[in-house]
C-alpha cells in the first residue's frame, strides 16, 4: 500500500513540476495573475517530491520486501541508521533524493526578496523544467517503488563499504552542493530570458553560490576522508573518473565565487559570470551522467544502462544547450568597464579565473581523453594519477603564488598601496622561507617541489594573518566578507601543506608478520599483539591488535579488522588509525599468507606513518568555514532583515 | 523463484567482483632503490581485471602474476622502460596509468603548457584593454 | 565579429561533448583490444593436459586456421560457453586449441569427461606465463589465428551461437579461403 502511495506522490510531483513549467511560461510583466498559482504549484510540488522520498525511507525502515529496491539494499539485520541511508545508497533511491533536494532548493527561491517577482517566477519555471525532466527520468527508467511478484524473506543488505557514517552523509552533502548550483543557473537563465541582466541582480545570487559551494566542499572532502580510512590503504584521492566528475563542478563553482566578486563590486567580467553560473550546474549534471551511464569505467558508477544514460544525456543536452543558446543570443554587451590596472584586485581575480579554468579543462581533458580516442577508433588508453598529479602542478603552484599576493591588493589599482604592500609581503615571504628551511633542514628530505609548495602555503597564511592582526591592532573591523575570504584562503594553504607534506614525509611498509612480531616504521615500533575472531549484528570479523611504541613510550593500540558480510557475501577491511595533528599511524591487516615455516601463521600487514595528512581535510573545513563567515556579511543581510520584517508583519 | 528475483540475484553476483578489497603486497627487495622502483611501477600499471585499481592495489589473480613479473624483471636488471614495454606489448597502452607521450597522446601532455600560454595571452589582452590612464586609487572599495 | 563568435563557443563545445557521449554510450568500455591483432602469434609450447608427456606446439598447426580458446573450470563464463564450443567442434570446420589457464588439472579433466571435449589439443598453462605472453586478462577469450600463424581476431566474452554465426565463423571461412 505504502509503495503505491510513494508511486502516487511521484506521479503527482511530476505533474506539478509540469504545471510549474506551464504557469511559469504564462507569467510575464503584464500578466502577473499566474504568479500566485505558480507559487502554490511549487509548494505542492515540493510537498509531493519530499513525501515520495520519505515514503521510500519508511519502506526501508519497515523492511517491506515486496519492493525490489528494499530487497536489494537492506536487510533485516541492518542497523536502523543504514536502513535509512540505503535510501540514497543506490541508483534509484539516490535519484529520488536528487529530486527531493532539487525541490527544496526551488523552494529556497521564495526567500530571495531583492529580486523582481517576475525573475523569481521565471526561475521557478526553470526549476520546474529541471524537476519535470529528472522526475520523468525517475518514473520512467528508475522507479524505486517497483514491486516484486514474490516476496523474499530477507533482503540483500546495503553494500558494506557504504555502511559507514561518513559515506552515509557524503551523498546528501554532495547533492546539496551540486543541485544548489541549479539556483544560480535558473536565475541567470531567467535574467537572460526576461532581458533583465543587472549587476544588482547578480549580487543577490551570491549566497546561493556560496552555500552550495560550502556543501560541495564538505561533501567532496567527506568522500575523500571516507576513502582514506575505509578503503584501507591510506590514499585519499585516486583521480577516479567519478571523483573528477565531482571535482569539476567544484572548480567551476570556485571560479564563479571569484568572478562574481568582480561582477558584483565592479561590474566586470559579466559575460563570464553568467557563463560560469550555467557551467557550475552543467558540470553537476554532467557528473551525474558520467556516474550513472557507465560511459567511463569507474569503481563508483552504478546502474550502467544505455537507456538511462541516453535519458540523462538528453536532459543534459536540453537544459545546458537551452541555457547556452539563450546565453549566446541574449547576453547584453557588457557594462562599461571603469578600468583597472595590471596590478589590482581585478587583474588577480582574472588570473585566478583563468587558472581555475585551466584546471577545469585539464581535469576534463584527462577524464575524457580515453573516451575521445576510443570514439575516434584510435585505441584504448588510460589516464591515471601520474598524469593528473603532473598537470595539477602547472596550475596549483601559480594559483598559490598569486593567492598570497592577490588577497592583499586593492580594487582598480594598487597605486599608492604598492610600496607598503611590497614591504609587508616581502616580510611574510621571508618568514615563510625561513620557516620552511628550518623545518626542511630538520627533516632534511624535502624535494624542490615540496619546498616551493610549502613556502607559498606558509606565505599565504602569514599574508592573511598580517591583515587580520593589523585590523585587531588598529581596532578596525574587517567585515565578515573579508574575514571569510582570509579564512578560506588559509584553508587552501593548510590543504596544500597537507598534500605536500603527507606526500613527502610518508613512511609505508608492507610485511609478512607473525603474532608477536615487531616492525619498525619511521620512529615507531608496531607490535602484532593479538588476533581474535568475533561476530557482530550483520558481519563476522577477524580483529588484529597492534601496540605502537615510540622509544620506550607506548603511544596507542590499533585495531584492524577484516569483516565478512554474509548478506552480500563480501569482505571489507577496517584499518586501525591513530590520528594526530602532525601525523597519522595507520595499520591494515591483510590476508593470512601460505605459511612457509612450521607452525606460525604469517599475515600480510601494512604499516604507515603519514605526517600532516589530516591537514588535507582540516584545510577543506577552513575553506567551508570561510564561506560560511562570508555568507553572514551585512551586505547580504538586508534581505534577511526584510524577510524578518515580512515574517513579523 | 520468479524471474525478477533471479535478475536481482544475478546483478548482485556481478557486483561481487567490484567490491574493493585491497591486496597487501609483501614483496621485499634487499635494495631500497629497487623497492622504490617496484612500488612506483606497480602503482602505475592498471589492473585489467578490475580496471579501476593499479596492480599494486588489486587482489586479483592476474594482478598478482603481473606483480611477480615486475619483481622478477627488476631483480634481473631490466629497466623501467623495458618493463613498461613488456607490459604494453602484451596488453596495449591501456595498462599504463601514465599514458605514453607520443602521437595521439602528445596533445594530452602538451595541454597544461598550451592552456597556460593561451590564457596568458587572454590575460594580457583583457588587462591592456581595461588599463585606462585615468584610474585613481580607490580605497573605498573593499 | 569575434565577440559574436565567442559567445557561441560554449554551445559548440557542448554539442561536441554531447556527440562524444552519445557515441560513448554504445561503446563497450570494458573490453580492451589486443595489441596482437595482425601480428605473429607469440610462441605457445606447453605440455598437454590429457597427456603431460606430450608437448603442444602452436607451430604444428601452421598452414591451417585455428581457434585458440582460453578456459578454466574456475571461470563461470567458460562453463557457460562450453556447449557452444562443443557445437563448433562438431561442425568440423576449424580445430579449437583450448589453453587451460591456471586450472586444477584434475578438475579440468573431470569437467571435460562430463561435458565433452571440443578441443583438438589442450596446452596446460599452470603458471599462467603463456597467457601473460598472449595478453590474456580474463577468461574466456578466443583468438583466431590464420594459416601464416598471424593473430587476426580476438573475442573477449563467452561466445554465443549467435556470435559464432555472425562474427567468428565468417572470418574463419574467409581466412581459410586465403592462400
Amino acid at each position: 500500500m505504502l509503495a503505491e502511495l510513494g508511486n502516487l506522490a511521484l506521479v503527482l510531483a511530476t505533474v506539478f513540476a509540469g504545471l510549474m513549467m506551464v504557469l511559469g511560461f504564462l507569467v510575464n510583466a503584464e500578466n502577473s495573475q499566474w504568479s500566485t498559482p505558480l507559487r502554490r504549484a511549487t509548494q505542492l510540488q515540493v510537498l509531493f517530491t519530499i513525501s515520495s522520498f520519505l515514503i521510500l525511507i519508511s519502506l526501508l525502515v519497515i523492511s517491506d520486501f515486496s519492493v525490489a529496491y528494499v530487497v536489494q539494499h537492506s536487510n533485516l539485520r541492518s542497523p536502523l541508521f543504514y536502513k535509512i541511508t540505503a535510501a540514497w545508497g543506490a541508483h534509484e533511491g539516490s535519484l529520488l533524493m536528487w529530486n527531493a533536494v532539487l525541490a527544496l532548493w526551488a523552494l529556497s527561491l521564495f526567500k530571495l526578496k531583492n529580486i523582481s517577482d517576475l525573475l523569481i517566477d521565471k526561475s521557478l519555471a526553470i526549476q520546474g523544467c529541471l524537476l519535470f525532466g529528472f522526475l520523468l527520468f525517475t518514473t520512467l527508467t528508475s522507479n524505486p517503488f517497483v514491486r516484486l511478484d514474490e516476496i523474499p524473506l530477507n533482503g540483500m543488505d546495503l553494500n558494506p563499504v557504504l555502511q559507514d557514517p561518513a559515506m552515509a552523509i557524503h551523498p546528501p552533502m554532495l547533492y546539496l552542493g551540486y543541485i544548489g548550483f541549479s539556483i544560480p543557473f535558473s536565475l541567470v537563465v531567467a535574467m537572460l530570458w526576461v532581458g533583465d541582466v543587472r549587476q544588482s541582480n547578480l549580487r543577490w545570487i551570491r549566497p546561493w553560490v556560496v552555500i552550495p559551494w560550502i556543501f560541495l566542499t564538505l561533501g567532496i572532502s567527506l568522500g575523500s576522508w571516507w576513502a582514506y580510512y575505509e578503503l584501507g590503504w591510506g590514499g585519499w584521492w585516486f583521480w577516479d573518473p567519478v571523483e573528477n566528475a565531482s571535482l569539476m563542478p567544484w572548480i567551476a563553482g570556485t571560479a564563479l565565487l571569484h568572478s562574481l566578486a568582480a561582477t558584483e563590486k565592479r561590474g566586470l567580467f559579466l559575460h563570464w559570470t553568467l557563463l560560469l553560473s550555467v557551467m557550475a550546474f552543467a558540470f553537476s549534471v554532467l557528473g551525474s551522467f558520467l556516474v550513472r551511464s557507465g560511459v567511463l569505467i569507474s569503481v563508483h558508477s552504478f546502474a550502467s544502462d544505455p537507456t538511462r544514460g541516453l535519458f540523462i544525456l538528453a536532459l543534459f543536452a536540453v537544459f545546458v544547450g537551452g541555457a547556452l543558446t539563450l546565453y549566446a543570443a541574449k547576453t547584453p554587451i557588457g557594462f562599461k568597464s571603469s578600468g583597472f590596472k595590471a596590478v589590482s584586485r581585478e587583474s588577480v581575480l582574472l588570473l585566478n579565473n583563468l587558472l581555475l579554468l585551466a584546471m577545469l579543462l585539464l581535469v576534463m581533458l584527462g577524464t575524457l581523453y580515453p573516451l575521445i580516442l576510443e570514439a575516434l577508433g584510435l585505441g584504448k588508453i588510460s589516464v591515471g594519477p601520474p598524469y593528473f598529479d603532473y598537470v595539477m602542478l602547472f596550475v596549483s603552484l601559480p594559483l598559490l603564488f598569486f593567492l598570497a599576493i592577490g588577497q592583499r591588493l586593492n580594487w582598480k589599482s594598487a597605486g599608492k598601496q604598492v610600496d607598503k604592500l611590497k614591504k609587508s609581503l616581502g616580510l611574510s615571504f621571508l618568514l615563510a622561507v625561513t620557516l620552511t628551511f628550518t623545518f626542511g633542514i630538520v627533516l632534511n628530505s624535502f624535494s624542490i617541489l615540496t619546498i616551493i609548495s610549502v613556502v607559498f602555503s606558509v606565505w599565504i597564511i602569514f599574508s592573511a594573518l598580517q591583515v587580520i592582526a593589523k585590523a585587531r591592532i588598529e581596532k578596525k573591523s574587517l567585515g565578515l566578507s573579508q574575514l571569510g575570504m582570509f579564512v578560506a584562503h588559509m584553508g587552501v594553504a593548510v590543504f596544500a601543506l597537507g598534500v605536500a607534506l603527507s606526500n613527502q614525509l610518508a613512511n609505508v611498509d608492507t610485511k609478512a608478520v607473525v603474532l608477536g612480531q615487531t616492525v619498525v616504521v619511521g620512529d615507531y615500533e608496531f607490535n602484532f599483539a593479538s588476533l581474535k575472531q568475533d561476530k557482530e549484528l550483520n558481519y563476522q570479523m577477524t580483529r588484529a591488535e597492534f601496540i605502537v611504541t615510540k622509544g620506550l613510550q607506548e603511544i596507542t593500540t590499533l585495531n584492524s579488522e577484516k569483516r565478512f558480510y554474509p548478506g552480500r557475501q563480501t569482505s571489507t577491511t577496517e584499518a586501525g588509525i591513530h590520528g594526530g595533528f602532525v601525523r597519522d599511524l595507520y595499520v591494515t591487516l591483510g590476508e593470512p599468507l601460505p605459511s612457509s615455516t612450521a607452525g606460525e601463521q604469517a599475515w600480510s600487514v601494512q604499516y604507515q606513518v603519514r605526517p600532516f595528512i589530516r591537514w588535507i581535510w582540516l584545510g577543506t573545513i577552513f575553506m567551508a568555514l570561510g564561506g560560511l563567515i562570508a555568507v553572514f556579511d551585512k551586505r547580504y543581510r538586508s534581505k534577511a532583515i526584510s524577510q524578518e520584517a515580512s515574517a513579523n508583519a | 523463484m520468479s524471474t525478477n528475483i533471479k535478475i536481482i540475484l544475478m546483478s548482485v553476483l556481478l557486483l561481487l567482483g567490484s567490491s574493493k578489497i585491497s591486496a597487501l603486497d609483501t614483496t621485499q627487495f634487499s635494495d631500497a632503490k629497487q623497492q622504490a622502483r617496484y612500488t612506483a611501477l606497480t602503482n602505475e600499471l592498471r589492473c585489467l581485471v578490475c580496471q579501476n585499481e593499479s596492480i599494486a592495489g588489486s587482489s586479483s589473480d592476474l594482478a598478482q602474476d603481473l606483480r611477480a613479473q615486475v619483481a622478477e624483471q627488476i631483480r634481473t636488471g631490466k629497466s623501467d622502460t623495458e618493463i613498461r614495454a613488456y607490459m604494453t606489448q602484451r596488453y596495449g597502452d591501456f595498462i599504463l596509468y601514465r599514458p605514453p607521450n607520443e602521437g595521439k597522446t602528445k596533445l594530452l601532455w602538451m595541454a597544461p603548457i598550451l592552456f597556460l600560454l593561451l590564457f596568458l595571452l587572454v590575460f594580457v589582452g583583457i588587462v591592456s584593454s581595461n588599463n585606462k590612464t585615468s584610474i585613481e586609487d580607490d580605497e573605498e572599495l573593499e | 565579429m569575434p565577440k559574436k563568435f565567442i559567445v557561441w563557443l560554449p554551445l559548440l563545445v557542448l554539442i561536441g561533448l554531447a556527440a562524444l557521449f552519445y557515441k560513448g554510450l554504445y561503446l563497450d568500455t570494458n573490453k580492451i583490444p589486443s595489441p596482437f591483432i595482425d601480428k605473429a602469434a607469440p610462441s605457445l609450447v606447453l605440455p598437454d593436459l590429457l597427456n603431460a608427456q606430450q608437448q603442444v606446439n602452436l607451430e604444428d598447426w601452421k598452414g591451417q586456421v585455428v581457434l585458440l580458446n582460453i578456459w578454466a573450470t574456475w571461470c563461470s563464463g567458460c562453463l557457460l560457453e562450453h556447449p557452444v564450443l562443443n557445437a563448433i567442434a562438431k561442425e568440423n570446420l576449424v580445430p579449437i586449441i583450448g589453453l587451460n589457464y591456471k586450472d586444477n588439472s584434475q578438475k579440468a579433466k573431470a569437467w571435460l569427461k562430463e561435458s565433452g571435449n571440443p578441443f583438438a589439443a589442450i596446452p596446460n598453462d599452470l603458471s599462467g606465463q603463456v597467457a601473460i605472453n598472449w595478453g590474456v586478462y580474463g577468461a574466456p577469450e578466443t583468438f583466431i589465428i590464420d594459416k601464416q600463424g598471424v593473430i587476426r581476431y580476438k573475442f573477449i566474452a563467452p561466445i554465443s551461437m549467435d556470435d559464432w554465426a555472425t562474427k567468428l565463423r565468417p572470418l574463419v571461412v574467409q581466412l581459410q579461403g586465403d592462400p
